[in-house]
Formats: structure tokens, sequence, C-alpha cells
């Protein structure tokens, strides 16, 4: 996309205090470099948005300063600036009457005239930008007719018609389903790969954040910042240590986040087919159970047979009870009941 | 590419349409009146012609062609204001009124008209004193008096716009002011004498008919510096579709913008009221239309509309009022809501849109 400015896009802090009256983060030093999907994320509260404002240019820096391509950007005119950064916020656009391409087209905004007529280079960026995000066929397709997830697209569309350098999105898949979510990262990311630019989105969705960002960016609720690659971040605790709370875990080894429920004992459990085993194993997690591979003496074995089916057996070989299930909602009946 | 190329201006098609509506309506507002006079007369006294009846010629020249004119440009003008406060507000139902330019208008006019009355009646020596004072200067046109009322609304709510950050509370600010002055008004209602609060009541019910050609001399060029910043400020309203917040981050100064959008939108309301009393309801219907008809919210294309669908509407709405044949004429606010509502709830109830017309 914007190519002759493929080497410099990079937003850099240096000193950086952020928030409104009361600083909610400080001390920050950050770069966001050309190329490269950042994911900015913590738990709610601890200045996420704020932060990303800040960057964006909307809101004033408490303390330090934020510099695009090594310039101070409070120096930077409003329109030079929207030509190269742009945002995508979360708060959900409602516009009647106004067509997608309509919407993307609004982001020829600092480039045209003050009459604000597109000229065809104008439409072929527009075009282009909703080919991008894979949006184009919508384009005659009113704004209050789409999904979320399109409608989010051609807002990416819109900010991409600006020809940024640097992107910043909050919250871009807030309103997305699973495969939405999914498609969306990817898109980003080869954004990021294909023109140069650089993106920055904060997300709840850490899970996809790990397996998309290039490098992560870590605010804890008490304002602590940390920021490095993703598995890195990952193996030194330090995402278990932003998100720990009462109930909440973050698993190490699966890279997710588990629900704690209070121990029912532990659970043996095998069998040769891995699926049904891995779902099983998961059921009995929510039940509250606590699972091994191997374990002779644990309180409960379960097995899973040949043909999806089921047995468990309490309290050992000899004087336990045991029994065999053809679903797994039987199986945690049963296991419930004792 | 090309296939996107009609997108953001009003195509030759509904220009023209537009055009020839408006001319025929205000052709036929010249031909008909209380009294009759043939079409050929009429094309006779427009091209400096003598007619038959030496009448004719001060019925058209004096009283139909000045009362057209004002017509259009009023309902242009408040059709071009109640879009940009619509969207500048990001509220369907906002009018140019919204900020109390009309309600200031209205308490100049109501000062005038009871104010001496009304504070005798209350007593207080200041403020007999000073309402006195107002009300001897009844040789001062209503024009002026309303003007000034609208105009101290107009400068207190642009001085605060360039304080105020959120465009919410400008409305809120602005809102308070209008419930001040009706509230002003009321008392001044409440104790003058009755024919004093009928006179005040007939200016309240709208008129075209009061601009002479002097006054034109004040009203035409204000009117057309409203138009102007409205259709020059296409591109800024077209951003504003998305919120400040939004139009900022594309390189809109906003708090501009603002300011000009306003300072447009209250020279347009403020001049119509003034010199025709408080129009409502083109405001904020014309605009409803023309997004019906478009089927866009691009002001390139809204604007331009608006502008020509509300001079046309008023054109209407004042000939309805005159009651061609007669000599009775109806207040035209009356006649704006009477015929205009229905005609306005079939548009929008057909489509549905209008609650999705703006950003939440």
């Amino acid at each position: 996309m914007s190519a002759g400015r493929r080497e410099g896009n990079r937003l850099e802090a240096s000193g950086l205090g952020v928030g409104y009256q009361q600083p909610i983060l400080k001390g920050l030093n950050l770069a966001l470099r050309a190329g490269e999907l950042v994911c900015l994320i913590g738990p709610n509260g601890a200045g996420k948005t704020t932060l990303m404002r800040t960057l964006a240019g909307m809101l004033k820096p408490l303390e330090g300063e934020v510099c695009l391509n090594g310039e101070n950007m409070s120096r930077i005119k409003p329109l030079e600036l929207a030509r190269r950064l742009a945002v995508v916020l979360t708060e959900r656009v409602e516009i009647g009457n106004l067509s997608a391409y309509g919407l993307a087209a609004l982001g020829r905004y600092p480039y045209t005239g003050w009459h604000g007529k597109l000229t065809a280079k104008d439409r072929q960026v527009v075009e282009r930008a909703m080919a991008q995000t894979g949006c184009l066929e919508l384009a005659e397709r009113s704004v209050r007719e789409l999904s979320d997830g399109e409608r989010q697209k051609v807002m990416i569309a819109r900010a991409l018609a600006q020809q940024p350098g640097v992107l910043l999105l909050d919250e871009p898949t807030a309103f997305l389903d699973l495969p939405r979510r999914v498609e969306l990262m990817r898109l980003l990311r080869g954004l990021a790969r294909e023109t140069g630019s650089a993106i920055l989105l904060t997300t709840h969705d850490l899970d996809l954040a790990l397996r998309v960002a290039d490098r992560l960016w870590l605010i804890s609720s008490g304002g602590e910042f940390r920021e490095g690659i993703s598995e890195e971040l990952a193996l030194n605790g330090a995402i278990e240590e932003v998100f720990r709370s009462e109930g909440v875990r973050f698993d190490h080894e699966r890279g997710a986040f588990q629900v704690n429920f209070p121990a029912r004992g532990s659970v043996w459990l095998g069998g040769e087919d891995g699926i049904a085993v891995a779902w099983t194993w998961r059921a009995l997690e929510r039940m509250g159970f606590e699972v091994r591979e191997y374990d002779p003496r644990a309180e409960v074995e379960v097995r899973v047979l040949a043909g999806r089916r089921w047995m468990a057996r309490v309290g050992g070989e000899v004087g336990g009870r045991a029994a065999e299930f053809g679903s797994l909602g039987e199986l945690l009946g049963w296991l419930g009941e004792g | 590419m090309g296939k996107f190329e009609k997108e953001g201006k009003l195509s030759g098609w509904a220009l023209g349409w537009l055009l020839g509506g408006l001319a025929l309506a205000f052709l036929l507002s010249l031909r008909f009146g209380s009294v009759e006079i043939p079409t050929s007369q009429i094309l006779t006294v427009l091209t400096g012609g003598e007619p038959e009846k030496a009448a004719w010629a001060d019925v058209v020249l004096k009283f139909r062609l000045p009362k057209a004119i004002t017509a259009m440009l009023v309902g242009a003008g408040l059709s071009a204001a109640g879009l940009m406060m619509q969207t500048l507000f990001r509220n369907p139902l906002a009018d140019p009124f919204i900020l109390g330019v009309s309600s200031g208008a209205s308490l100049g006019v109501a000062l005038v008209m009871m104010g001496s009355g009304a504070g005798a009646a209350l007593g207080f020596s200041a403020a007999t004193g000073f309402t006195a004072g107002l009300g001897a200067l009844g040789d001062l046109s209503l024009a002026a008096a309303a003007s000034a009322g609208a105009g101290a609304v107009l400068a207190l709510v642009l001085s605060l716009s360039r304080r105020v950050n959120s465009t919410l509370t400008l409305l809120i600010v602005g809102l308070m002011f209008g419930y001040l002055a009706n509230a002003l008004v009321s008392l001044l209602v409440y104790f003058s004498q009755p024919e004093r609060v009928q006179a005040f009541s007939l200016w309240s019910a709208g008129s075209f008919g009061g601009v002479t050609w002097s006054q034109m001399r004040v009203f035409v060029p204000v009117v057309l510096a409203g138009l102007g910043i409205a259709l020059g400020m296409a591109k800024p309203l077209n951003a504003l579709l998305l919120g400040d917040e939004y139009a900022a981050s594309m390189g809109l100064n906003v708090k501009r913008a603002r300011f000009a959008i306003l300072a447009g939108a209250s020279l347009l309301a403020g001049a119509a009221t003034a010199f025709c009393g408080p129009i409502w309801f083109v405001g904020v219907a014309v605009p409803h239309i023309s997004r019906s008809i478009f089927n866009t919210a691009d002001h390139h294309v809204l604007m331009p509309a608006s502008v020509l669908l509300g001079a046309a509407f008023a054109l209407l709405a004042d000939m309805i009022a005159q009651m061609p044949g007669s000599q009775t004429t109806l207040p035209l606010n009356v006649v704006m809501s009477l015929f205009g509502v229905p005609v306005i709830m079939w548009i929008i109830l057909r489509q549905r849109q209008i609650s999705g017309a703006f950003a939440r």
C-alpha cells in the first residue's frame, strides 16, 4: 500500500505517562515497528484503551512523548497525522443510508480537496483497501445491513484507505464470533507483512493473540508493563502473573486459560480414542476433577472404550462400584451422584 | 474501476427533477393567491410590462414575488440548517432551533410586544424601567428585536462551542438556554394584556409575507451566506457521520468544523425566525425526506437536495396557507404540520430507517 514509507513506519514512545488526570501508566518505553503485528493485552481497567488513545494522538500524554517516524506527534498537523496513522475504535458505528463503499471512502478524507471529491486515484485506493480486507463485494450494500464482522472489515478498509503506515485497533474482535475473529487476525497479520505497516491492537482474546502476534505488550492491573515475544512471555510466567485472579489460571502448557473449580478428587483417565479422551478430559476437569494420564491410586478410574463407550470405577478394584455408559452425559451424571 | 463513479454527487437527472419541481412551485405560488390574476398578466408584470389592471402589478411585485422568494430562502435555509444539526448532534430529531436560536428570537419579540405591560404588572421597579425602555422602542421592527434575540443566543452558543469539548454538553447547554428563554416568554405572556398576547401568537404562527424589498437587502445576503457555509461543509459533515472521534482521527479539526457548522446553521435559523417568525417542521422533516428519496447519508447529495426540496416544500406550504381564491389565510405553522406530517409519516414509515440514520 504506502510502499514509499515502508521503511519508516514506526511508532515510539519514551517516558510515556498516560491517563486522564492521574496517570494510569507511567514511564513507558515502547516501539512499534514496520511490518509487525503487536497485541496489547491486559485485564479490564488496566489502561489498554487509554494507552491506545494516547498513541493515536487522541489523548495528550501526561508525560513523555510519542514519536511517529521519529517526529514528535504533537507537532504533526491533524491532516498529515491522518495520512500516516489510522485508528479503528471499539464503538460500534451505526449509520443508515450509507453504503459500505461510502463508509470506506471516508478514509480518503485527509487526501481529498476542500469539497471532498474523490479522484480516480482515490477510488482505486478505496477499492484496493476493500479488496484487501475482503469486503469489496459488500461495496453497494448499506452499512445497516452488514453483520458485525462485515462492518468491522469495512471499518478497517476505511482505515486502510487512509494509507497509514501505522494502524491502531481497539478491540477489533470484540463483537465477532470465533471463526470471524480468527479470520480478522489472519487478515491483520497478512496486512502487516504485505504492506509493511505497523499494526497494534488491543484484545481480550489471549489465546488468539498468542498465536498470531509477533510480539505482545502486557499491562497488569497494577500498571506494570512487559513486552516480548508471545511464547517467551508465556514461558517466563509473565502472562500468568498479569492475569492471575481467583478461580482463573493461565495454563503454561496449553497456552490457554483454565477455570479452576474446587477439586473433587483425582481421576485416572485412559483410552485409545484420542479425541474422545481429550473431550472427556475437559468434561472431567469442568466437574472439578484433577485428571491424570496414569495414576493407579486415583479415586476414580475412567476409560474410554472402543465405539465411544465409557467405563468408570470408583473405590478400587475390590469393593468399588463400576458402570459402563453410552455417552459422556451419562458418565458425568453417574459421577455427579457418587 | 469506474464502478463507483456515481457515488458522492447528485445525478443530473435528480438535479433536473428538483430544479424543475422548484421552478414549478415558484410559478404556481406567483399564480395563485387571494386575487385571481391570469397567468399571461403575471408574465407581463414579471417582464416589466403594464398589466390590464394597475393593482395587479402591485400584487405581484410587492406581495407575491417577495413572499415567494422569502419562502424559498427560508425553506432552503431551515432544511440545510436542520440537516447540519442532525448530523452534528447525531440525532434524527434535531432541528435548526435545537440550540435555542428561535427561543432567543421569541424572547426578543416578546420583550418588544409585551415587555412594558408585563413589567408593570409584575411591579418590579427595575424590571419596569428596563422593559418600559424596550417597549418604548415600539418603532423598532419586530425583525430587529428577533434578530437581537437570536443573535444573543447565537453568540452565547458559539462562544461556548469553542470552550466545550463535548458536542453533547453543548446540546444540553443549548437546550437549557432554550428553556430559559421560553420561561421568560411565558412569564411575559402571563402578565400581558390579551391583545398583546394575540399579536405575539400571530407572530409565532409564522408568515413569509412580512419581508419588504428593503428588508430583503439584509435577509437575502444572510441566508445566502448561511447556505454557502452549509454547502461548503459537506465534507466535514460526512466525516462527522462517524462521530467526533473518528472525524478527528481522519484529520478533521472538530472544534473548528463545529464552529463553522453552528455559525452557518444559526445564521440561517436566526434570519428565518427574525423575518418570518419561528417556522417549525421544515427543518426537521426535509432532511429526512431527502435521505429517503436519495437513500444516502452523503452530504454532497443530501445538502443540495435538502436545499432544493426545502425551498419547494415551503412554497407549497405557503400556497396552501393562502387558500387560493379565498380571503382567509391559515397560520403557516399549522399548514406545515397538518399537510406535512402525513406525507412525512408515509415516507419514513415506508423506509423504516430513521433510527439507523446515525452512529450511536
